[in-house]
C-alpha cells in the first residue's frame, strides 16, 4: 500500500489547521492516507482539546518568550514543541487501515515511532494509552480523533528538547506527579540525544522516522505535496486557532 | 450560589477536573476539564449542556443516559459521574447559609 510523505514547515497554527483539514478531507476521500512530519516554527506549546488554557500552561511565561499556545481538536496534554528539538508526526487514514479498538490504534501508529528509536539505537516501548517510552522516561505522547471512518493521529518526537522550557512553560497536575512519585522533569521526560549521549540531527531523527512508519503500518511512503483543495480548506481553519475564542473556551 | 470542584488522577489513565456551579440544589454551570479522550469530543460539551438544569439527585442518571454515546478513553463515565456528584456536595457546603433556591 502506499501513502503520502508530507514534510513541511510552517507555524503552529497553520500545522494544526493542515492537520485537521487532511482529516475532514480524507474522510470524503479528498485527500490520501498520509505521513506528516513536520517542525512547529517559532516553538510553541499546544494543550489537549479538554484541557483548560490557564491550568494547563504559564501563559505569563510563554507570552515573555513569545511561544504561541494553541488549542489543538485531539484530546490529551499539554506538549510543548522545540523548534530545535522536537519532530512532529500525523498520520491520516481511514479507520479500516488501522486496528478498530482505540487503544490498540494507538499502539499500531506508536510502533512507528518505537521503529524510529529503533532505528536511532533506543530500545523504546509503548505505554497505554499514547506515550513512548525509553528507560521509562517519557520520549513521545500522542493524541487521536476520529470523525466518520477516519482518524487523525499526531504526536511528538523529542530528540533534543530543551526540557528546562519544557517544565517552566507547561503545567503538570500536582496529583500527576504525586502518583509517578517523582519531582523532576529530568527523571519523567527524555530525549534523543540524551538517551545517546550525543547531538542527534534533525534529518537524522526525521529519516529514521520515515523508515520506523514505513516499517510499522507496512506502507510505502511517497513524497507528495498538498493539494490545491487541502491548502485552501486549512487557510480556512488557520482562522479558528488563531482566535481567543478557540484557545480559551476551556 | 456558589462553585465547588473534583479532581482525579484515573489509575493507569489522565486527569479529570469537574467543576459545578449550583444554587439552589440545581447545577447551572459545567465544566468538565482533563487530559482525556472522547470520541467524540463534542459529546462532553452536550454533557455539560444536559446537565445544567438538572438536580444533584439527577446527575448520575443524566451521565448513564450517554452511554453507548461516547467512547471515554483514559478516564471513565463513571469518573465523571462520581467527580459530579463530589463537587456539587463541595457547592453546596460552600454556599452562604440561607440563601435559598
Amino acid at each position: 500500500m502506499r501513502w503520502r510523505l508530507l514534510i513541511d514547515p510552517g507555524d503552529v497554527f497553520w500545522q494544526m489547521a493542515v492537520d485537521e483539514a487532511l482529516l475532514k478531507l480524507r474522510r470524503r476521500d479528498r485527500s490520501p492516507s498520509t505521513l506528516r512530519l513536520y517542525i512547529i516554527s517559532p516553538s510553541a506549546v499546544t494543550i489537549g482539546y479538554f484541557q483548560k488554557i490557564r491550568e494547563a500552561v504559564d501563559l505569563e511565561y510563554a507570552e515573555e518568550r513569545g511561544i504561541p499556545v494553541v488549542r489543538r481538536v485531539t484530546g490529551g496534554g499539554s506538549v510543548y514543541h522545540d523548534e530545535n528539538g522536537e519532530v512532529t508526526y500525523a498520520v491520516i487514514a481511514k479507520v479500516g487501515e488501522l486496528p478498530a479498538d482505540v487503544v490498540e490504534s494507538y499502539r499500531a501508529i506508536c510502533s512507528g515511532l518505537v521503529e524510529a528509536l529503533k532505528e536511532l539505537g533506543l530500545e523504546a516501548e509503548f505505554v497505554p494509552i499514547n506515550d513512548v517510552v525509553v528507560g521509562g522516561k517519557k520520549i513521545s505522547g500522542s493524541a487521536q480523533l476520529r470523525r466518520g471512518d477516519a482518524v487523525l493521529q499526531h504526536g511528538t518526537l523529542l530528540y533534543a528538547t530543551d526540557l528546562e522550557t519544557l517544565a517552566r512553560v507547561l503545567k503538570a497536575p500536582k496529583e500527576k506527579l504525586a502518583e509517578k512519585g517523582v519531582r523532576s522533569i529530568y527523571e519523567r521526560v527524555t530525549t534523543v540525544s540524551k538517551e545517546l549521549g550525543r547531538e542527534v540531527s534533525r534529518d537524522e531523527v526525521v529519516e529514521a522516522m520515515v523508515k520506523g512508519f514505513s516499517r510499522a503500518l507496512g506502507v510505502e511512503l511517497e513524497p507528495g505535496s498538498l493539494t490545491e483543495e487541502e491548502v485552501e480548506l486549512a487557510r480556512r481553519l488557520e482562522a479558528k486557532y488563531r482566535s481567543r475564542e478557540w484557545n480559551f473556551r476551556r | 450560589m456558589s462553585w465547588g470542584s473534583a479532581l482525579r488522577k484515573v489509575r493507569g489513565g489522565k486527569t479529570v477536573k469537574v467543576e459545578v456551579r449550583v444554587k439552589g440544589g440545581v447545577i447551572r454551570e459545567v465544566v468538565i476539564s482533563g487530559d482525556f479522550f472522547a470520541y467524540p469530543p463534542e459529546a462532553i460539551e452536550e454533557l455539560e449542556r444536559a446537565l445544567v438544569g438538572a438536580s444533584v439527585e439527577e446527575v448520575a442518571s443524566v451521565v448513564r443516559s450517554f452511554k453507548g454515546r461516547v467512547q471515554v478513553v483514559g478516564a471513565s463515565l463513571k469518573d465523571f459521574e462520581e467527580l459530579l456528584v463530589e463537587a456539587a456536595r463541595h457547592a453546596e457546603e460552600s454556599a452562604p447559609k440561607g440563601e435559598g433556591p
